[in-house]
Order: structure tokens, then sequence, then C-alpha cells
């Protein structure tokens, strides 16, 4: 008796079940920058750090979606841009492949140096759109801006954690550290933790920053701003 | 339809329904004991551990036992090793289970196999090899360095040239100048090393503690390979939360709390001169390290501890009064320091006059100052040294203080080793302070090196085979002259205030080498 109630009350529960609709995408597949947002400045390209006239940097497109056959995907230049075609940036294709199979792809820009970039800074402004082909993804990750310029940048870093090592910021301390050390700071912070293949180049950037406070406990040096650069208390 | 209810219902009663099965009987519980362990067990590496523990039961019944022997570092529990499941506890003590210079505890558990009710207890472990614990000598003999080892037993069996045998065919290089045994950091293994310090292109080696084979080239163990050459390495110290080297006259450092390996660059001065040559000394000061530099005789101190930067010392005008702790004087050298019975913060200085040959004791106190957070410095005053209060310092090769010990200073002549105690001078006394501790000239044997240290010594009781205690000792490199080949030896007194300063002969052994450049104990 038991059993037949249990039997009851089990058909009763089953026949609340029912099929599940796949949750697949189904749209059309679409871009979007993986690393830009609308949020700030994507890029900072400064020729500064190379000893050559031209620079191709890579803007990575990620897919939403699967492809099974290569696609095209458009791209555009936004009148916000004040970088000159032909004289800062190559001219851009219409059009770029999205290769089926690949969860990411390059989008390249060629840059040019240019003796206006010595004392000015250029925008690139560069949006995604979509096509027939293929839509935009997540609709704040679809411009990217560069900045180029031929003047020091800023460290995107050097607030944390350079200025253990070399103190507050300013673009004559910048200068002054580039000639101590040789070079200038590398771009991204990921360079610089691998600065010189070494997993441990903060050893590296340690020496730099000692090196840079005697410097400056040494020499009375203004910054740009005509204060005194201070001395600090070298990591 | 009502019936159908009924029934529907009545299954649901139904479901009400449990099985009972509150247990009526009871069983009586083999309880076990288990006794017969001691409270620590020290092994030899690669040698059997055989404990037979006693057991006894409630039912006198132990054949539905089993057993588990485990271990697991004390201080870090996470990892646990099963060695056996026998009765009694018989095997090899291999690297797998235990290795040297780590702390232990060896878990015994025994399991009823019926109730499930087990009973266990523990004990401490420490596994050793020849050369966990004993004093290393790093000797010359035919004019080539090499690294001998006391074994802390009964005979102090001297093992000879333990470099060469660990390293065919390397030598451990020109101009040797100590040896430390470095153990900073208990929860990194691999910051344990026996360091070599020497003169030359490399500034020695790092060995490994337990085989003394080549680890590292110290040249090596840098976040920047030193330009200097030679490299050498006068002084080495842990305080605190990181460890320094004096090298070259700088003051490098490594974070070793944080298991940094490699020594930084160099710290730097920021204000005054930014040139400096550090004596090889850090003054025994429990809060900030404090320095002196030679070049531009100075006080200095090294802060914050995480950063690279040297401050000079900070006094008032009022402590500037006797001397100036930013200058303190032409043409001297630093020789010994320590702390003074008196203040707290009391410190004294013997500095020798590079010029004039002329000894002088100088007397300050550092104080932490709560309005300005600083460490204040107080000059006391200058007390001149001759040979009506202290006879034989001006003949004196070595010179030596002990960090956690006021007043005294230990030096030695050719065969003599006396002591002062520094709170007994003061200016405008001239009443004699000196007084002999050893006298090895009876023994027709010479010192060629004295140093005042404090080590722990063995002290083995029944219950604890193993244990240590603190003791001064003054450690003599020495030259036997009744011997007529490798005369070089060493000659240990313990040094004791009970009934006044005096020194007790510990141990002696000459004969293996042509001279000690340096004695270091290795506690694991």
């Amino acid at each position: 008796m038991k059993n037949l109630v249990l039997l009851i009350m089990l058909a009763a529960g089953l026949y609340a079940c029912s099929l599940n609709d796949p949750m697949i995408y189904d749209e059309k597949p679409s871009v979007y920058f993986a690393d830009f947002s609308d949020n700030a400045d994507s890029l900072v390209y400064s020729f500064t750090t190379t000893a050559y006239d031209t620079a191709t940097i890579n803007l990575r497109v990620k897919l939403l979606g699967a492809l099974i056959e290569d696609r095209m995907y458009s791209v555009v230049i936004n009148p916000e841009s004040t970088a000159e075609e032909g004289k800062h940036f190559d001219a851009l294709n219409d059009t770029y492949t999205y290769t089926a199979g690949q969860t990411t792809v390059n989008l390249p820009i060629h840059l040019n140096y240019s003796p206006d970039l010595d004392d000015n800074t250029v925008v690139l402004s560069i949006s995604l759109v979509a096509n027939d082909q293929m839509d935009l993804g997540y609709p704040d990750k679809i411009t990217a801006r560069i900045l180029i310029t031929n003047q020091l940048i800023k460290p995107v870093y050097w607030d944390y954690p350079f200025s253990l090592y070399f103190g507050v910021y300013s673009k004559v301390k910048h200068q002054i550290c580039t000639d101590i050390m040789g070079h200038d700071f590398p771009l991204t912070l990921a360079e610089a933790r691998f600065w010189n293949n070494s997993y441990t180049a903060y050893g590296y950037w340690m020496h730099a920053g000692r090196l840079a406070a005697v410097y400056f406990a040494k020499n009375k040096v203004y910054d740009e701003n005509g204060n005194l650069i201070n001395t600090w208390s070298p990591f | 339809m009502k019936q159908f209810a009924i029934i529907f219902l009545l299954g649901f009663i139904l479901f009400g329904c449990v099985k009972d099965d509150t247990v009526t009987s009871f069983i009586e519980l083999n309880e076990i004991t288990i006794s017969g362990l001691e409270q620590k067990y020290s092994v030899l590496l690669q040698s059997r551990l055989q404990i037979a523990p006693e057991i006894t039961t409630t039912q006198n019944d132990d054949s539905n036992l089993s057993y588990i022997w485990y271990l697991h570092k004390t201080n870090a529990a996470v990892s646990k090793d099963t060695i056996s499941f026998e009765r009694n506890l018989d095997v090899v003590m291999i690297p797998q289970y235990a290795v040297p210079g780590v702390e232990y505890t060896l878990i015994y558990k025994v399991i009823d196999n019926i109730s499930g009710v087990y009973s266990r207890i523990e004990t401490a472990l420490e596994v050793t090899t020849p050369y966990t614990k004993g004093t290393l000598l790093l000797c010359k003999e035919n004019g080539i360095p090499e690294l001998n080892f006391l074994i802390y037993d009964e005979n102090r069996t001297l093992v000879d040239n333990v470099f060469a045998k660990a390293n065919e065919g390397t030598r451990i290089g020109d101009n040797p100048l100590n040896i430390y045994a470095m153990d900073p950091n208990p929860l990194r293994l691999y910051m344990k090393k026996v360091f070599v310090a020497c003169n030359n292109s490399t500034g020695g080696y790092y060995l490994d503690p337990e085989t003394f084979e080549i680890a590292l080239p110290f040249n090596e163990g840098f976040e920047i390979i030193p330009e200097e050459n030679p490299i050498s390495t006068l002084f080495y110290k842990k305080h605190g939360q990181i460890e320094y080297i004096l090298m070259n006259g700088k003051v490098r450092k490594r974070g070793t709390n944080s298991g940094a390996f490699n020594w930084e660059i160099p710290c730097v001065f920021l204000e005054g001169e930014t040139d400096y040559q550090v004596a090889p000394f850090i003054l025994p000061y429990s809060g900030r390290t404090i320095l002196y530099d030679q070049k531009n005789q100075r006080f200095f101190k090294h802060e914050p501890w995480n950063k690279g930067l040297l401050i000079p010392m900070e006094a008032t005008e009022q402590g500037k009064e006797v001397f100036d702790p930013n200058h303190v004087g032409d043409n001297l050298e630093l020789i010994s320091w320590g702390k003074e019975t008196g203040n707290v913060g009391d410190f004294w200085m013997l500095m020798k006059n590079t010029i004039t040959q002329q000894y002088k004791v100088y007397k300050f106190n550092i104080t932490y100052d709560f309005a300005t957070r600083k460490q204040l410095f107080y000059s006391k005053e200058i007390i001149e040294i001759n040979e009506s209060i202290a006879p034989n310092l001006y003949q004196a090769n070595s010179f030596s203080s002990i960090e956690a010990e006021n007043d005294i200073l230990m030096y030695s002549t050719k065969n003599k080793v006396y002591s002062v105690n520094m709170n007994q001078l003061s200016s405008g006394s001239s009443a004699m302070v000196e007084a002999e501790q050893i006298d090895m000239s009876v023994s027709n044997f010479e010192i060629t090196k004295m140093e005042y240290v404090a080590v722990q010594v063995p002290d083995p009781t029944k219950n604890d085979p193993n244990q240590m205690r603190n003791a001064n000792q003054i450690r003599m490199s020495v030259i036997d002259n009744n011997l007529t080949s490798l005369k070089g030896g060493i000659s240990i007194y313990e040094v004791s205030s009970q009934g006044g300063l005096h020194s007790t002969h510990v141990f002696t052994k000459t004969g293996f080498c042509d001279e000690v450049i340096d004695i270091e104990e290795k506690y694991n």
C-alpha cells in the first residue's frame, strides 16, 4: 500500500517535468576589443621607446559566438581623431579578416613618427562597426583610443608600484631617470616585471631607483612646473 | 473518490513511521594506553629509527588493534607522512620522510578495530647528519684554505677537509675571511647555507649545510651581480626581519622574513656625504640598525627597515656637546663597541687614532624621542686609555665584545687574553681596570685571533639528551709551539661572572692545520 502511494506521488511529480530549451548562442557572430573600454584611453604610444620612425601596434579583437568559416569585420576612424592618415598612421582597411577557429585576432595599426609629435600628442580613435557578416559585441568595448606622441609618457604603473623606487612623477625626473638608466621605462607593467628577461627584475628597478635618488640628492633640479624635485626614501 | 483520498492521506501518515534503532545493549571499550616513548628522538639520516612502545589495554586483548606511525613538520602540520603500520617502529630515516635541520612531530596512533576508538601519542623527532651540529673551522694548511668540522660528540671528533671531500678538485678560494652558518628563516629552508667569505672575485661560496657541497658562488646570490672585485664581506648579521652584510664598505640587506635570497644593491645616503665606508659592526641597539661610517667619521642608521635609505644620526645641541655623532673626530678607527650598564640606551665605543695610535673610549646614549619620533644621540664623555688603565691594550691584536652582555671588552695579545669593564672607566680616573683572563704562554701557545661570543653548548639531561644551554666563550685560534708542524688549532674557554669575571678551560685541539682563520657554531 505504501508503495502504491509512493508510486502515485512519483508519477505526479514527474508530470511536472518538461524539456528545457537548449541555451546556445544563435545570434550573428560579434566582435569587440578585448582590452579596451569606453572608460579610459586605450593605449599610449611614444616614439621615445624606440629607435625607429615607424611602429606597429596590435589591438586584440575578440569573438562573441563561433565561426565555422572566416568572416570579415569592419572598422572606422572616428571624427574625433586628431591623428592624420598618411602622416601619423597608415590608412586602415575597411575590413579585416576574422579567422575561423580563433578566439582572438590582431588588428594591426601602423604608426609613423612625425616631428610635430615632439611637442604634441595626437589621438587616433577607431571603432568596430557592424556589417552583414558580423555584429558588435559588448557596446562599451567597441572603441579604442590610441594616443601617439614623441614625448615622455608617464608609465601607467608609475604611481604603483614604481613610485616606491622613483618617488613622485615629473617629466624632468622621467628624462633624468632615462638618462641614468640608458633607456626609457617599458610601456607596460608586465614588461617591467620581466625586464631583461629576468623574473627578479624588481632588483634592477631598485638599483635604478637608488641611483636616481642619489642623483637628486646631489643635484638641485626643478621639474617642468618649477618645483624642486625632492629626494624620496627609495625602496 | 473518497476512498482514494483516504488511501492517499493514509500514505502520508505511513510516512511518519520510522524504525527505532535505539541501542539497548552496551559494549565495554577496550581502552588503550601507550607508554614508553621518549620526549624527543634524534636519528641520523639514512639510519634506522627503532621505537618499541608499551601498549596496555583494559581487556588485556591486543588482537584487534591496528597501528600507524606518521610525522609532520612541527611548524607546518599541513603535510603528514605515514612511515609505518607496525606496532613497533623500525624504519630507515630517508630524506623523503624527514630532512636535517627541521623540527618534526612523530605521532603514534593505536586503533581498536572493533570500536574504532583510538589512542595517540606525540613525540619530537630530529634528523641529523654528522654535519648537522658542530663547530666549523675555516683553516689554512700548507697555504691552502680548507674547512674542518668538529662534531658534537663526546670526543669532539674532528672531520678533516670536509670541503675538499665534498667538492673534488675545487678549492675554497684565496684569502678566506670568515665562515657563517646561516639559518635565518626556518620556514624557508633554501636560505639555510654555510657561507665561506673570501676576499676574491666571487666573494666566496654558499655551501650545502649538510654536505658542504658548493651550492652557489657568493656573487651569484645578488639581485644585480656586484661589480666590485675583489668582493670582501667582513660582517653578517640577522637583525629583525632582515639580514645585513657589510660588503666592500657598503651596507646591503635582504628581506629574510619574506624569503628573499638575493642581496640587494647597497643602501644609499641622500643627506650629507653620499659616499661612505661602513665599519664592520652593527651597534647592539634593539631599535633601528645603527652603524658607523669610517670614511666620514659619523654614526648613521638604516631606516625604514624595508627600504634602502641610510640616515645620519640626529642630536640636539646638548647631545653634541662632548662629540658630534656626525663628525666624531679625525683619523679614528672603530675597534669595538657595546652596551653599557646604566641608563637604557647607554653605549661605549673603543676608538683608535690611526695617526697617534692612541686609544680612547667614547660613551654615548641613544634614546627614542617620542615628540619627534626619532632616535636622538647624546654624547656623554671621552676617556683616554693609557697604560696605567690598561697596560696591555696597546699590545693587543684582537678585540671583541658580546652584543647581549654589558660593559665587557675582551682583547688578546700574543699570549694572553684580558678583559676591561667599561663601566669602571671614567674621565679623570687612572685606576687600572684591566684583568687577565687567560695565559696561553704557560702552554707554549700563541694567539693569532680571539673572539668573545655568545654560543649554545650541549647540556644533555636524562630526559633530553639533546638539550643545549647558553654560554659566553672566548674562542682563540692558536699556534701550538710544542709541535713541529701543523701547529694550528683552537682553544675555548667559558666565561662566567659569578664571583667576578673569570674564564674556565673547555676544550683545546691543535695539530690539524697551520692556522685557524675563523670559528663558527652550527646548530642545525
